[in-house]
């Protein structure tokens, strides 16, 4: 067999037993998985690895870079054409409060937005898994663990039937 | 109570979402994500809501086109009352757009399961009531097109927008309102949007969804950083609308104007928002709840909850009108007490009568379980609640502009024909993308409602 291969998509009806197969696969050395579900399986975390903050992080700097900006243009336009009006202060750091505010709350979820775009490597039009037959509930009702080409530990024929003996069904993915 | 609700599934079961706990994830999905695909059932109706928002929508482009061409004195504003029937709006439409958010956000982050089957709607509608609100300073201008002179750029007059006015925080407040709740629905809706490609099976709905997925897999390193990066957000949004309440509440207080000082205005302008966005989040909820049939997915239970709700936020919003009456006697000051008894039995006193009668007296229905279960009922005090809204801020806004500190240039106010097609008209402004969103757009949010249904996974079926 000479076909260019992604991974082995293992197939399961629930979420426990991916939980399962995806805990004893990391037990027994697989390391560049990945587990597919319809919605969040926040247990999966800590067994595949994935636990970051990010995303959050993401969010922090959007908001530090919005806010910095949102009172650093209303100094700057102040500085630039000062109006005296009643003898009030030119930096009135009260009366810059809420623009500044504001400006950290949008930075802040479009630090979000972008850093979720960028961590989850998104927009993606095409992948190799959108050719799998199995894949097609991935999104529906079906809970997915694919174990990918590049493992060390990876062998078409023993990592085939390690996951034949835990999953529903196991269909190769072609690259 | 129709017959079909009191069919002992649709009660809403003893769950934290309210929802049988062994429905099958994928009911969940054919309820929800074949209503796009397949959408034959629906199609007449469809079309019947959908020319009706048309029609609303012409009414406001026609009325537009008049404020446009001839410049804002067809409005009924006068030489005192110069707010009228456009800044009251823009108040009642940006307020309706907070309950959205509130649900959305404060709810996910208390951890409440059952906002799962009415969080996209609300989002929805936020969306559209923020954008019909902040279409009315725009048109209220005189020189609408020079609109973009609010915002700072740079220009070779280097003039700059005036950063300690609230006019200027009110620009800021409704953009930055508008690209959250934007952001915000969207990434809550990615993961909808891929199980919508997934589920289509005509190629230009594949492609359609396709492009908005983003090509999302439902992998577990996304969701990982889907989670926080949602979270985060809903952490930022909930600020955010105690900031936009309390900032046009601070509009008012630009003004001399008696009556639009009082201390209790920015929070009491945020209950008031919060209560009028629920009563219209109950008749969203019960019209598609109606109209797909999604009796199982928003349960009588759903509509109880936000029946309490909307009685808790209406006697907040209750604690508002009698602060603010008590302040005005309190003070002693002369005027402050002629306004608020032009409030209470000037020519205009209907406008606080009905807002109370509406908001207060009504609403106590809801303290009887049998009419927060009742879908007419609900519906009812809802739209009451809506017009009885509208006249609180009729009373707040137009009736201490007409009594001036010098009694000589007291004024009546009484807005024109075009006041009124551009108020009706923004309903269809808010109709139109809504019966879109209805005809594309996983209304109901699958993926949240099939996480709660298998965290509370477990026992018997109920």
């Amino acid at each position: 067999m000479t076909e260019r291969c992604y991974g082995f998509l293992a197939d399961f009806a629930h979420p426990e037993p991916l939980i399962k197969a995806a805990r004893a696969a990391r037990e027994a050395g697989y390391t560049r998985m990945e587990a597919y579900s319809p919605f969040m399986l926040s247990e999966l975390e800590p067994v595949l690895g994935q636990r970051s903050n990010r995303a959050y992080w993401a969010g922090i700097l959007g908001a530090l870079i919005g806010g910095g900006l949102g009172l650093g243009m209303q100094i700057y336009a102040n500085l630039s054409y000062p109006l005296d009006i009643g003898g009030r202060p030119l930096i009135a750091l009260q009366g810059f409060a809420v623009i500044t505010f504001l400006l950290t709350i949008t930075g802040g979820a479009l630090g979000a937005l972008f850093g979720l775009l960028f961590l989850c490597r998104l927009p993606l039009l095409h992948h190799p898994l959108f050719e799998t037959e199995a894949f097609q509930r991935a999104t529906d009702d079906r809970f997915l663990l694919c174990i990918r080409a590049d493992d060390p530990l990876f062998s078409e024929t023993e990592t085939a039937i390690w996951l034949a003996e835990r999953a529903v069904s196991v269909s190769k993915v072609p690259a | 109570m129709s017959p079909a609700d009191a069919e002992p599934r649709y009660q809403g079961a003893d769950t934290p979402h309210f929802l049988p706990r062994q429905m099958p994830l994928g009911e969940v999905s054919d309820r929800v994500l074949t209503v796009p695909v397949d959408f034959a059932p629906y199609r007449r109706a469809w079309w019947a809501l959908f020319i009706f928002g048309c029609s609303l929508l012409g009414l406001f482009v026609a009325s537009a086109i008049v404020v446009v061409w001839k410049g804002v004195g067809v409005y009924g504003n006068n030489n005192l009352v110069n707010w009228g029937l456009p800044i009251l709006n823009y108040m009642w439409w940006l307020g309706i757009g907070h309950a959205g958010t509130f649900i959305s956000a404060m709810l996910l982050l208390l951890n409440r399961p059952w906002r799962n089957s009415l969080n996209r709607m609300a989002e929805l509608m936020t969306l559209l009531a923020v954008v019909c609100a902040g279409i009315y300073p725009i048109l209220h201008l005189g020189r609408p097109w020079l609109f973009y002179w609010s915002a700072p750029y740079p220009n070779t007059m280097e003039l700059w927008p005036q950063f300690k006015s609230p006019t200027s925080w009110d620009f800021f407040a409704v953009l930055g309102y508008l690209l959250v709740s934007l952001i915000f629905i969207y990434i809550g809706a990615i993961p909808d949007f891929a199980s919508a490609r997934d589920h289509a099976r005509k190629r230009r709905y594949k492609i359609f969804y396709g492009l908005l997925a983003l090509g999302w897999r439902g992998a577990s390193s996304h969701w990982a950083h889907w989670r926080r990066a949602y979270r985060f957000i809903a952490l930022l949004a909930i600020p955010l609308v105690f900031a936009v309440s309390s900032g046009y509440s601070f509009l008012l207080d630009l003004s001399p104007e008696t009556g639009w000082h009082s201390t209790v205005f920015p929070p009491y302008f945020v209950a008031g928002a919060i209560f009028s966005g629920f009563a219209l989040v109950i008749v969203i909820a019960l019209g598609l709840r109606r109209f797909f049939g999604w009796q199982l997915l928003i349960t009588v239970k759903h509509l109880d909850v936000l029946g309490i709700l909307l009685l808790a936020s209406g006697w907040m919003t209750a604690y508002g009108y009698f602060a603010d009456i008590f302040i005005a006697f309190y003070s002693g000051k002369e005027h402050e007490i002629t306004v608020t008894m032009a409030r209470l039995a000037g020519p205009m006193a209907w406008s606080w009568w009905t807002a109370i009668f509406f908001n207060l007296i009504c609403l106590q229905a809801l303290w009887w379980p049998q009419v927060r279960r009742n879908g007419k009922a609900l519906l009812a005090i809802a739209v009451g609640v809506l017009i009885g809204m509208w006249c609180e801020r009729w009373m707040l806004i137009v009736v201490p502009a007409t009594r001036d500190y010098l009694t000589a240039t007291w004024q009546g106010y009484s807005p024109t024909f075009w006041d009124w097609s551009l108020f009706i008209g923004t309903f269809g402004l808010f109709l139109v993308p809504f019966s879109l969103f209805m005809r594309l757009l996983p209304m109901v949010s699958t993926f949240e409602v099939k996480e709660a249904l298998h965290r509370y996974r477990g026992g018997a079926d109920d």
